[in-house]
């Protein structure tokens, strides 16, 4: 059985974690997080409107040519989109990272000599796929 | 309605929430959730989420520490501070799995799985699939000693599991405002499904990509479903077709676009299923038994 004491803190950390759960949820952001909105999924995409996603095709020293998922450079694709949005004024800087990020983990593949990043902007139109288009956005190179 | 009256009302309803908040469950059911918990710790770090040991090696320059990050100031992830952070955190799992020290480790486990999190969502995406298990992983160590199977009902078990699954339909609900908040009264009738299945959805889904009124209907549907997962917390037949409506939904979201919330549907499951009345006879309770002594858990 809890003492009274102890059924007092109970309720006492319970009511404020609850308190900024709801806090959190009302005017927070993601970055509050454990306390941030439960928005995944939660945006409005119109029936007729376009979504962009991005990828990166890699050429290395021997001149192949291959697209690189972004988990070979640490990320999620959705984290990569979110690194593109972050960095839209400095995206070859990005890709310079990317890069190093890559080398560190595949340190025995083959050198990367050139980084292109794809914009692929998905349309819809009354809710179905009207068209879908890609388009290269940035470049490094180590030259 | 006086004002003493309303206010007796009122401390009456606050009363009453608390006699239910710390009504007494059985501590089998603690432990059974224990050792799912903390065995899935395992399972999430070495196989659901090998990303977050990667973010060691990404560069510093794309660490985007969460405020919590930034008020504790912790460290920029490495590839040696998050093998540190992994195997103690592996550690920590397989002593509370052990049930031999179920605060100090369960405590441990609490604060090296919650530096992971913020390892693995400070570069730009945090999943909201966690709320109710990282709860879980906070009030399970208050609890103390408990065996699998004992049906000895406990107040400090019951605020426990209560906790969780306020968590679990805190999660639902507050899913469902989010979705009011950023997406607007629209969100219902706008096209979220067919995007989701776009990006990433399965050969089963992928035929409705030409019947956007069915997605719209489904969308509707997750609407009423989150609205009334409150439902969840009613004793009896209402509580429990909810939970089983609540499974379908994460399988026919997994088998649509591929998203299994698998910390949130262990959290649903163990803390509104009666666990401590499954028998785990033989394997597992010898292996969580320390030889030589009396069968104990948790």
């Amino acid at each position: 059985m809890l003492s009274a004491r102890r059924r007092r803190s109970r309720i006492v950390a319970g009511g404020a974690v609850a308190c900024a759960l709801l806090a959190g949820a009302a005017w927070g952001t993601a970055d509050e997080w454990p306390f941030a909105p439960f928005s995944q999924y939660s945006g409005s995409a119109q029936p007729s409107s376009t979504y962009s996603s991005f990828s990166v095709t890699a050429i290395d020293e021997l001149g192949r040519r291959f697209s690189l998922p972004p988990r070979l450079m640490g990320l999620r694709s959705v984290e990569l989109a979110e690194q593109v949005e972050a960095h839209r004024t400095a995206l070859a800087d990005l890709l310079s990272l990317l890069r190093n990020s890559y080398v560190r983990l595949h340190a025995d593949r083959t050198p990367l000599r050139r980084l292109i990043l794809k914009e692929h902007v998905v349309s819809l139109r009354g809710g179905r796929l009207a068209g879908e288009r890609a388009r290269a956005i940035a470049w490094w190179s180590d030259e | 309605m006086s004002d003493s009256s309303a206010a007796r009302s009122l401390t009456g309803r606050a009363r009453g929430a608390l006699v239910w908040w710390f009504a007494p469950l059985p501590l089998g059911r603690v432990a059974a959730f224990r050792v799912a918990a903390y065995a899935f710790v395992f399972i999430d770090v070495l196989g659901l989420r090998p990303w977050v040991s990667a973010h060691g090696s990404v560069a510093g320059e794309l660490y985007r520490p969460l405020l919590v990050g930034r008020l504790l100031h912790l460290p920029t992830p490495t590839p040696l501070l998050t093998s540190v952070v992994e195997i103690a955190l592996l550690l920590s799992a397989g002593a509370a799995l052990t049930g031999r020290w179920p605060r100090a480790a369960g405590w441990a486990v609490f604060a090296l799985y919650s530096e992971w999190m913020v390892i693995a969502f400070s570069y730009g995406k945090v999943d909201h699939d966690r709320w109710a298990f990282l709860v879980a992983l906070a009030v399970l160590p208050t609890v103390g000693r408990a065996r699998l199977g004992q049906r000895t009902p406990s107040d400090a078990a019951g605020w426990a599991l209560r906790c969780i699954q306020l968590a679990v339909v805190a999660t639902y609900f507050l899913s469902l405002w989010a979705k009011l908040r950023f997406g607007g009264f629209g969100w219902p009738s706008s096209a979220v499904l067919e995007r989701a299945i776009l990006q990433r959805g399965t050969f089963l889904a992928t035929p409705l990509l030409d019947h956007p009124g069915i997605l719209v209907a489904a969308q509707y549907g997750t609407v009423i479903f989150e609205l009334c997962s409150p439902l969840l917390l009613v004793r009896g037949r209402v509580g429990r077709a909810y939970l089983v409506a609540a499974a379908g939904f994460h399988v026919v979201t997994y088998a649509a676009i591929s998203i299994m919330f698998w910390p949130h549907v262990l959290c649903l499951l163990c803390a509104f299923l009666p666990l401590e009345r499954v028998r785990l006879d033989g394997a597992m309770r010898r292996l969580l038994a320390r030889p030589g002594a009396p069968l104990r858990g948790g």
